[in-house]
């Protein structure tokens, strides 16, 4: 720590008493240690390379591919493998498995104490003695609901994986992280709806690479999974995340429209389907009439499918006897030199017929 | 195509066909519609790997976001300095309005087109067109709307908030639509299978018409390209007006610089927004 003994310190203690100052100055030092060595952890704990705890060992068994259930209930062994490379890049890597796996022993072959309590149950309940606030406003979405009502609803572990569950900062996700997350967590059930945003500029700008740009969860909540209808207060709050100015009328902006408007307020699609016909009419009647305007004009078609490249080289004589004016009369007040050009031009369509 | 006349034979007129100004606003909404086809399209087309690319080049969506405004504030000011001068031509200068000096459309023009699908036909002579044909008018009366609409639909979108205030949130859905639908037409259609074609693509000043750069083109030239308007012009003696001595060779060749380069520029942008919009549908 050299550096923090400078003429600058030693000037600024120099009227104190030397001890005292001394003395101020060793705590200091020690203080400064201290920060700098627990910042030295941090960083070391956060850049150290990705490798599983496992301090059970559970990874032992666990972690070979080969390894099944030696009982199975019916049909396929089920697999029991975790990938510990997977596992050590994840974001509970230093985490014991009984951490998550609350209620299992080490005893061989039964682990799970009590064995007719649901895997799902366990699982929240895994969860939530961590991530309380995330459990809690779970507990209001209509994710719950379903989970609660019909014992069929998505819980934590169906978005979020279970041992691959990677390290993000909030806000600070990137574009592909979020394209991913909302089509592999959210798409997989809602795939019309996913569908449906990706023809949306929030997802399209995303999709390209901005990562500013909304995806599911940024309006609807990562775990409140709100509906967000046109009009609600819920969802003016939502929009005012990145629209600071949006009030009520701004949310009845309609989202996740079906392809070719067909759920949109006929005004919308009244709009496409004028917007659509005239671009193909436009589009045939343009085409179609600058081939027949520059096929009169240069016969360059008859060129290339009726004479063969004599033709078309015949065609690039042409324009260059046109570019260097040849055969004209360079004195535009001649009135006979531009009616001669009139019967030029005549002489070359009758002969072109 | 054609610089002037032989300096040998001892003639050097041009046909002085476009103002300063008028050059001025062509260069800007050239700079201000490639500028927001380059930064928009890939947002319509994001699925084309070149969608990915072009927004690479730029730096990011974000930095295209900032350059599509960066451009539509251009846009917005070529759209005022050419309403300005129309309503100058109209108010100051009392210029005629139903005259073929006039981009108005007239009867004339009517008669043209059909003159000209006769002429398709085999069954008459080219029409003598004047100072604007048909498919020019068409070109100017075209951007000129198209620019309302894209630009009025653009600016709701770039303060939605604003808009809001004032109109309901399925307003912004309709200025998407056609936003989105109006400037594919404007892009695909009128520039690419029209404008390009019916302005630059024809013989006489393939691959570009540099009197739009350069504002004169040779007088033989415009004999050839405008008899009406050259005949009109013959008998009212008002010729002196717009033939002048060529400029310095220093200045043609600088022109044909600035069109050659321009015309790079423009094939290549037009190539990739036909690729842009192909590939898609191919792959």
């Amino acid at each position: 720590m050299g550096f923090f003994r400078g003429d600058v310190m030693d000037r600024h203690c120099a009227g104190r008493d030397r001890s005292t100052a001394g003395l101020a100055r060793h705590g200091r030092r020690r203080q400064i240690v201290l920060v700098f060595g627990l910042a030295l952890l941090l960083v070391l704990a956060v850049a150290s390379p990705a490798v599983a705890r496992d301090v059970e060992g559970c990874l032992i068994c666990h972690g070979d591919p080969d390894f099944v259930d030696p009982t199975p209930n019916a049909g396929e062994p089920t697999s029991l493998y975790v990938d510990s490379e997977m596992f050590g890049e994840s974001v509970h890597a230093q985490q014991p498995c009984s951490a998550c796996h609350r209620g299992f022993v080490l005893t061989i072959p039964q682990h799970q104490v009590d064995v007719d309590k649901d895997f799902r149950q366990v699982a929240i309940e895994a969860c939530e003695a961590c991530h309380p606030d995330a459990f809690m406003s779970y507990q209001t979405s209509a994710h719950a609901k379903v989970y609660y009502q019909d014992d069929a609803g998505p819980i934590c572990i169906s978005c979020h994986g279970s041992h691959a569950i990677r390290r993000v900062r909030l806000g600070e996700e990137s574009a592909e992280f979020k394209m991913e997350m909302a089509k592999d967590s959210c798409g997989r059930c809602h795939q019309d709806k996913f569908d449906r945003a990706r023809d949306e500029f929030h997802i399209k700008a995303l999709n390209l690479g901005y990562e500013r740009a909304a995806t599911c969860f940024d309006c609807h909540g990562y775990h409140e999974n709100l509906a967000l209808h046109s009009g609600e207060p819920e969802t003016v709050e939502a929009c005012r995340e990145c629209h600071p100015g949006a009030n009520e009328g701004f949310t009845y902006f309609q989202m996740h429209l079906e392809p070719h408007f067909m759920n949109a307020w006929w005004g919308v699609r009244a709009v496409y389907l004028f917007f659509s016909t005239l671009l193909i009419v436009v589009l045939v009647v343009g085409i179609a009439y600058t081939t027949v305007h520059l096929q009169k004009e240069t016969r360059i078609l008859l060129g290339v499918f009726g004479g063969g490249l004599g033709r078309l080289f015949g065609f690039i004589r042409v324009l260059e006897e046109e570019s260097r004016g040849n055969g004209k009369s360079n004195n535009p007040l001649r009135a006979e030199r531009a009616d001669q050009d009139d019967s030029d031009v005549k002489d070359e369509t009758e002969g072109g017929e | 195509m054609g610089q002037g006349t032989d300096a040998k034979e001892g003639v050097n007129l041009v046909y002085h066909r476009f103002s300063a100004f008028h050059r001025f606003n062509h260069y800007l909404v050239m700079l201000s519609f490639f500028g927001l086809v380059m930064t928009g399209i890939p947002l319509k087309f994001r699925d084309s790997i070149w969608a990915q690319m072009i927004m690479d080049l730029v730096g990011g969506v974000a930095a295209a976001g900032f350059l599509h405004r960066v451009m539509a504030v251009v846009n917005i000011l070529y759209f005022i300095l050419e309403f300005s001068y129309m309503a100058w031509y109209v108010v100051a200068r009392k210029g005629p309005i139903f005259h073929e000096d006039s981009i108005v459309p007239t009867k004339k023009d009517w008669a043209d087109m059909k003159g000209m699908f006769r002429w398709f036909a085999g069954k008459g002579e080219k029409p003598k067109l004047s100072r604007f044909t048909y498919w020019e008018k068409f070109d100017f009366w075209a951007l000129f709307a198209g620019t309302f609409l894209i630009g009025g639909s653009g600016l709701m979108m770039w303060f939605p908030e604003a808009t809001t205030r004032i109109l309901p949130g399925v307003s912004l859905n309709v200025a998407l639509v056609l936003h989105s639908n109006e400037a594919f037409l404007a892009t695909g259609v009128i520039f690419i299978f029209v404008h390009f074609f019916s302005a630059h693509g024809r013989p006489e000043s393939f691959p570009a018409d540099e009197v739009i750069f350069s504002g004169y083109l040779p007088v033989e030239h415009y004999i050839h390209e405008r008899p009406q308007e050259y005949e009109n012009r013959l008998k009212a003696g008002t010729l002196h007006e717009v033939v002048r001595p060529a400029p310095s060779p220093r200045r043609r060749r600088m022109f044909k610089w600035v069109t050659a380069a321009i015309t790079f520029f423009a094939f290549l942008a037009a190539s990739y927004t036909v690729l842009l919009v192909v590939w898609p549908l191919i792959f």
